[in-house]
């Protein structure tokens, strides 16, 4: 029986070894995700999907050590012959392409499997730290007033789109933007903005401050789709490259209370870093 | 006496048809885009109309069947979209349009006033199905005029 160490798929590890074994298992399956390459893409996503379809009920496009899928994929878990189902084909040819499968939706992960190590801020964590960006908000983008983080705001390319945020901010993530581009070409194609700087208040409130006013925060597009804030699914893209802003300190906005999965922001432990030199 | 009776209720539903009718008749023609992409002639316009052409907020609906596919909230101006949102089932297409099409765009407040203007179309529908007392309606819009509202933080 094949083993993975680690999860592969959306919001998984993704291991080249472990998605190979996987991809390998998967076409043994009959489902078509394209070349055993290691890279797990939105075609070996896909495929986990319509292959978890024929036996769960909500499937979530990820194979875990040990899990209900792997033993699947592996053939165990039979019923008895006279019992068994009849088998449901696999999905022919033909397979939707990689920038479709991007927007497709799976169930939010799992809270302890994302955001490993990382902190999310507060608005008063934020204050204390940096200063406040603004002496009043309204419910428009207004421009940041405060002198001393005005001089380290900036406005720089991601290459598939501009942003202006705090420096330490916009550096790191042209970092991580490199890395998804590597590891992640199909989703860094499809990569779009809603924006990251953004003095003002959270909308519906009178007197919260959304996290985008210190520019340390963004949220992506993909195909130029939004995901829908609050549904508690999230799109395979962004579970492509949650792991990647994990690695990179950015903490994923999927696991909020209230899912909110276009967004990313530094964690605590990056705010704290850079405060020291915004001065 | 049952012959007046028959009569009267004749020219009750007479009046009730002529009533429809001539409303019907009365409701000027609006003439709109649907965003790009879409299936001619499957789409339909609940909002404001000037002059023949739908121009100011509403809500422009593509149907499959009987069925709603996509929805677009905000603002059409000189019958074409103008700027809004798509509520579409992978998520939201959101910002200015031009000849039927989103505009990319990286300006956060873009965003910010899409939504806002979505918000204020999903209101005013709510509103209009709640005066003609289609409660459940009226429901669907302002639940869908507190999402569009709470999407950008």
């Amino acid at each position: 029986m094949a083993q993975i160490s680690q999860s592969v798929g959306a919001s998984g590890r993704n291991q080249r070894q472990d998605v190979i074994t996987v991809q390998q298992l998967l076409t043994r399956q009959g489902m078509s995700l394209g070349r055993v390459d290691g890279l797990c893409g939105p075609r070996t996503v896909r495929a986990i999907l319509d292959f978890q379809a024929r036996f769960l009920s909500r499937p979530d496009g990820r194979v875990d050590p040990n899990g209900t899928t792997l033993q699947r994929l592996n053939g165990s878990q039979t019923t008895p012959a006279s019992t068994r189902p009849a088998p449901v084909p696999a999905r022919p040819a033909a397979p939707a392409s990689a920038a479709q499968g991007l927007t497709a939706l799976v169930p939010r992960p799992a809270a302890g499997t994302i955001n490993q190590g990382l902190i999310a801020v507060s608005p008063s964590f934020m204050v204390q730290q940096l200063g406040n960006p603004r002496e009043s908000y309204n419910s428009d983008c207004q421009p940041m007033t405060n002198a001393v983080l005005r001089r380290h705001v900036t406005t720089g390319s991601l290459g598939r789109f501009r942003v202006t945020g705090l420096t330490p901010a916009v550096q790191s993530l042209t970092t991580a933007m490199a890395q998804i581009q590597q590891q992640q070409p199909d989703v860094y194609a499809a990569l779009g903005t809603a924006g990251m700087l953004c003095c003002r208040l959270i909308r519906g409130s009178a007197t919260g401050i959304s996290n985008h006013s210190w520019g340390t925060a963004i949220d992506f597009t993909l195909n130029g789709v939004l995901d829908r804030r609050g549904d508690s699914r999230v799109q395979v893209g962004l579970t492509l490259m949650a792991s990647i802003m994990n690695q990179n300190g950015w903490y994923w906005g999927a696991a909020f209370r209230t899912e909110d999965a276009m967004h990313f922001e530094a964690s605590r432990s990056l705010i704290t870093q850079w405060a020291g030199n915004i001065r | 006496m049952r012959k007046l009776s028959w009569v009267l209720k004749l020219s009750v539903i007479g009046l009730a048809w002529w009533g429809l009718a001539t409303s019907i008749a009365a409701q000027p023609r609006c003439n709109f885009t649907a965003p790009q992409g879409w299936v001619a002639g499957s789409t339909r316009w609940d909002g404001e109309c000037k002059a023949g052409q739908a121009d100011g907020l509403g809500v422009l609906k593509e149907y499959s069947g009987a069925s709603v596919k996509r929805i677009y909230f905000g603002r059409l101006k000189n019958g074409s979209p103008d700027l809004g949102v798509v509520d579409q089932p992978d998520g939201y297409v959101a910002g200015q349009f031009a000849d039927g099409k989103p505009l990319v765009s990286d300006d956060r407040q873009v965003f910010v006033s899409a939504f806002a203007e979505a918000e204020k179309a999903a209101k005013q529908t709510a509103g209009r199905l709640a005066k003609a007392g289609n409660k459940a309606s009226a429901a669907f819009y302002q639940n869908k005029a507190r999402a569009l509202r709470e999407q950008m933080d």
